[in-house]
């Protein structure tokens, strides 16, 4: 018990985020014909602009707002075989300073749906179990492409994920490299390719067996590289590493996560608004 | 190299394996060892495919007659006395949600007799039968036994529940 308390300060201090590409929990639902669906809403302002690693500009007049609201589902037709969906609402604006002139942009909408295919294999042992997975995904140019700072760039997407998670009755880790193979859009845009690897780990230090209720305090870190590109409007592509903390509540099928995830580390290509921190909270059920 | 020490670490920690005793039991109920089963938001289909079956008493353990202890890895159902448990059922239930049954522990009151060379224990409302191992069981032939703990493992059910007989050990 030590051992794994001590790993886990170790992982808390020296490795970088998750995200759910797993829509309600990477193990639920792991029952046949199971399904289940989760709101996500996801907030980020930031005045910060950085050119690679240098912040070039803190200017409170000039400001970008994201706020990106997620409907995701999942279907399991076996334990082995789940698919999965997940599609974005957006809103966003952000004000520069264009030829001395304070422009503002906004584009809303609906974002590009993703779609997965995930092949797990599952093994139990006494008090843990684990599971791998690959997870080939698609994402369909369904977004809004209009605006002067549009939600989509109109482009097909390939990803693909190498995941793993193990989970004991007091310990949860979730691991996940992937990859997305980023498509022409329109207008020119072409955003670069992402690398990336997901780290969920955290504890469980709370359940009670009678109403199935329990909750669990996780460390989300996101590392991913893009390759330079361009976006309708912008430069895009850089390193990133965002760290933040997950609390998760549940109740027998019900499911609330509140996150807050800090950009620790960031370096751009060209001149771009920083992501910032970003709050998210969110819901699922399962049935 | 750090980094796969951890890791190293992480996996050891996760392949030793785990031992339980045997758990204690109450009358009109069936405990089951699961393994893997270490959330219970994860092992809620398991809990709604046990809740369906037709010889649990629903008026325990939350209105379902099904409870998780992700601790140790158990399943309890409250059965109906005046039914016959189908383990095969419930060993589907388990496997249709995700995880393996390992063994089936309940307490059964009721006479244990000899027939056709086989030993037969049958409970006292005549629902459920189940055919004992010689070696252990020949001393308990006639007698009529209260409670008497009898484990049931995976390999021993009958995937198509012929007949009512289960085969069970006694135990330690």
């Amino acid at each position: 018990m030590k051992l794994i308390f001590l790993i886990f300060l170790i992982l808390l201090v020296f490795i970088p985020n998750t995200l759910a590409h797993q829509p309600v929990m990477d193990m639920a639902p792991r029952w046949e014909e199971g399904y289940g669906f989760q709101v996500r809403s996801e907030y980020s302002k930031v005045h910060k602009q950085i050119n690679k690693d240098k912040s070039v500009s803190t200017d409170p007049k000039q400001v970008q707002k994201v706020h990106r609201t997620w409907l995701e589902g999942v279907y399991t037709f076996k334990r082995w075989l789940r698919t999965s969906f997940k599609i974005p609402y957006i809103s966003k604006e952000k004000t520069i300073l264009e030829n001395g002139v304070y422009a503002k942009k906004t584009g809303k909408g609906l974002g590009d749906l993703t779609l997965g295919l995930l092949l797990k294999n599952y093994t139990n042992l006494g008090s843990k179990t684990w599971n791998w997975a690959i997870t080939p995904s698609f994402r369909l140019p369904t977004g809004n492409t209009s605006g002067n700072f549009a939600v989509s760039d109109g482009s097909f997407d390939m990803g693909v994920s190498f995941s793993t998670s193990i989970e004991t009755e007091y310990i949860f880790q979730f691991y996940d490299l992937f990859f997305w193979k980023n498509g022409r859009g329109k207008k020119g845009a072409n955003e670069g390719d992402v690398i990336g690897l997901d780290i969920n780990v955290g504890i469980h230090p709370y359940h009670q067996n009678l109403n199935n209720r329990g909750v669990f305090l996780l460390l989300d870190m996101s590392l991913r590289h893009q390759n330079q590109g361009q976006q309708i409007g912008n430069v895009t592509g850089g390193t990133k590493l965002f760290i933040g903390p997950i609390i998760m509540f549940y109740q027998r099928n019900w499911m609330y996560r509140l996150e807050y995830s800090l950009a620790v580390y960031e370096k751009s290509y060209g001149t771009q608004f920083s992501r910032g921190n970003k709050l998210s909270l969110g819901a699922g059920v399962t049935f | 190299m750090n980094l796969l020490l951890i890791f190293i670490s992480i996996f050891s920690n996760f392949v030793m394996a785990s031992e339980y005793d045997e758990p204690s039991l109450f009358s009109n109920e069936v405990k089951i060892r699961v393994s893997g089963i270490v959330c219970s938001f994860c092992a809620y289909g398991v809990e709604r495919n046990l809740s369906e079956l037709d010889f649990l008493d629903k008026t325990k353990f939350g209105d379902d007659g099904v409870l998780i202890d992700i601790g140790e890895q158990l399943i309890t159902i409250a059965t109906d006395s005046s039914k016959k448990v189908n383990f095969s059922k419930v060993c589907q239930a388990i496997l249709k949600g995700g995880y393996e049954p390992q063994k089936f522990y309940l307490n059964v009151s009721g006479k244990i007799i000899e027939r056709d060379g086989k030993i037969l224990l049958t409970d006292n409302t005549s629902t459920q039968t189940f055919q004992l191992h010689e070696n252990e069981a020949q001393k308990l032939v006639g007698s009529t036994v209260n409670n008497l703990k009898v484990i049931v493992g995976l390999s021993e059910i009958d995937p198509l529940e012929e007949g009512n007989i289960v085969r069970a050990s006694l135990s330690k």
